[in-house]
């Protein structure tokens, strides 16, 4: 039970434990003496920032992404210049090596509302051509399962590795979305904006696209739309339209993270259901990026063009805790 | 906004430390580019974080050149790797837009 004490006029908490940085605190700006460790320490202005996050084995561009910040997966890319299958899951401090996919491809259409044990690895490129197949990951292995009616190479997902959506494809900007009932696959309600290098967040009777190229290459667009489950209705737009970035979350609380504009950028921007809102921008700008995250208030964003590399940005709400030297 | 300059690779995060902490993002402003040149805000905050990371400081044209280099060798590989037959938007497709300038605020 936190106590009072008085020193000298002004009260300060005494605690036998530093305070938790889960965000938002009630004990925000406080001063208190944390009694284990014997000092005083402050609970700082907290926020949603990115920090650093284990940075992947090598450099990749173009991986795919599904589950929570940590608990994430990812998968495929291009590294060294060679199209990889690799896999790697991530624990919020360490990536580990699992099992390759049976298809080497990067840019492909992942259901992020996947898990480290249940995940949909759709579509993709492998540089010669694009997929229209697609690879289930069970926790071990990934195993081929239905294909596409159509490619989707270059767009994005939402849903989960048994209820998906495929939106968008290209290589040429296109209107189609398939939709994924864990066996097979089925053409739904177009996007009213053909486009592909867009984003994609929520589940498949919930989804939200945002962001993209609606024409040939380098092209870009701050256009947003919602899914109800039949069909697409545009809503407001991002701030800074955009490409070939990231993107994660669900049709209430989304990301929208860096791409092209015809600059790489940095720029963050947050979906609260309504409209976006810039934030604090990331450490490096990048295109094509892997990204996934349970929601807009946490997730990840890892690789890409041109100085991604290997670096991981992490994003979450905390507050500092900061200690004070009174010696 | 006034900036400092420095280079350093990023490492990261481990169990116990990470290259560019939730904390420091709330403190200064910093942004990576090619060459592992790191842009800070010049205050107190994003001096500790040149301190604590060893990263060499660099003036900011030292910098930009490092920076200018490397974005010029992309350009050449990305003009040099093409495929018979190829579109322009075929070309951006698979490789990504070419590389551009770079400018250090």
């Amino acid at each position: 039970m936190t106590t009072y004490k008085v020193s000298k006029g002004t009260p300060v908490a005494f605690r036998d434990s530093a305070y938790p940085t889960s965000y938002p605190s009630p004990n925000e700006g406080e001063l208190f003496y944390n009694g284990s460790s014997g000092a005083f320490q402050f609970i700082g202005v907290g926020g949603g920032a990115w920090s650093s996050g284990a940075s992947f084995p090598a450099a990749y561009v173009g991986r795919g992404a599904a589950g929570p910040l940590n608990a994430s997966i990812f998968f495929g890319g291009i590294t060294g210049g060679s199209v990889s299958a690799n896999t790697e899951l991530y624990n919020g401090t360490a990536w580990t090596e699992t099992a390759n996919l049976n298809t080497a491809a990067f840019m492909f259409c992942p259901a992020k509302q996947g898990t480290q044990t249940a995940a949909l690895a759709a579509s993709g490129s492998i540089n010669s051509a694009d997929l229209a197949r697609n690879e289930l990951w069970d926790g071990s292995s990934w195993t081929e399962v239905g294909d596409l009616s159509n490619t989707h190479a270059y767009a994005d997902g939402a849903g989960t590795s048994t209820a998906s959506l495929a939106i968008g494809r290209g290589p040429n900007p296109n209107s189609l979305v398939e939709s994924w009932n864990g066996s097979s696959w089925t053409e739904v309600g177009d996007i009213n904006d053909g486009r592909y290098f867009n984003s994609a967040a929520g589940t498949q009777t919930a989804a939200l696209t945002f962001s993209g190229a609606p024409g040939n290459p380098p092209a870009f667009t701050a256009n947003t739309e919602v899914w109800n489950g039949s069909s697409w209705t545009e809503v407001n737009n991002l701030n800074t339209a955009r490409s070939t970035g990231g993107g994660f979350g669900t049709q209430t609380s989304a990301l929208m993270v860096t791409g092209y504009t015809p600059t790489v950028i940095a720029n963050t921007e947050s979906w609260n259901g309504t409209s976006w809102t810039e934030v604090a921008d990331v450490a490096t700008g990048r295109t094509r990026p892997g990204s996934t995250g349970a929601s807009g208030a946490e997730g990840i964003i890892g690789g890409g063009q041109p100085s991604g590399g290997a670096s991981v940005e992490e994003w979450a709400f905390a507050h500092p805790v900061k200690t004070i030297d009174v010696s | 906004m006034n900036y400092k300059y420095s280079i350093k690779e990023n490492w990261g995060k481990t169990s116990t430390d990470q290259f560019i902490k939730h904390e420091d993002r709330l403190q200064f402003h910093i942004e990576g580019h090619p060459g592992n040149v790191w842009v800070t805000e010049d205050n107190v905050h994003g001096g500790r974080w040149i301190a604590r990371h060893s990263a060499v400081v660099k003036t900011k044209s030292q910098a930009q050149t490092i920076v200018t280099d490397i974005v010029d060798d992309a350009k050449d590989t990305w003009d040099n790797d093409n495929v018979d037959g190829e579109t322009s938007a075929e070309k951006i497709t698979r490789l990504g837009t070419k590389p551009v300038d770079i400018t250090l605020p």
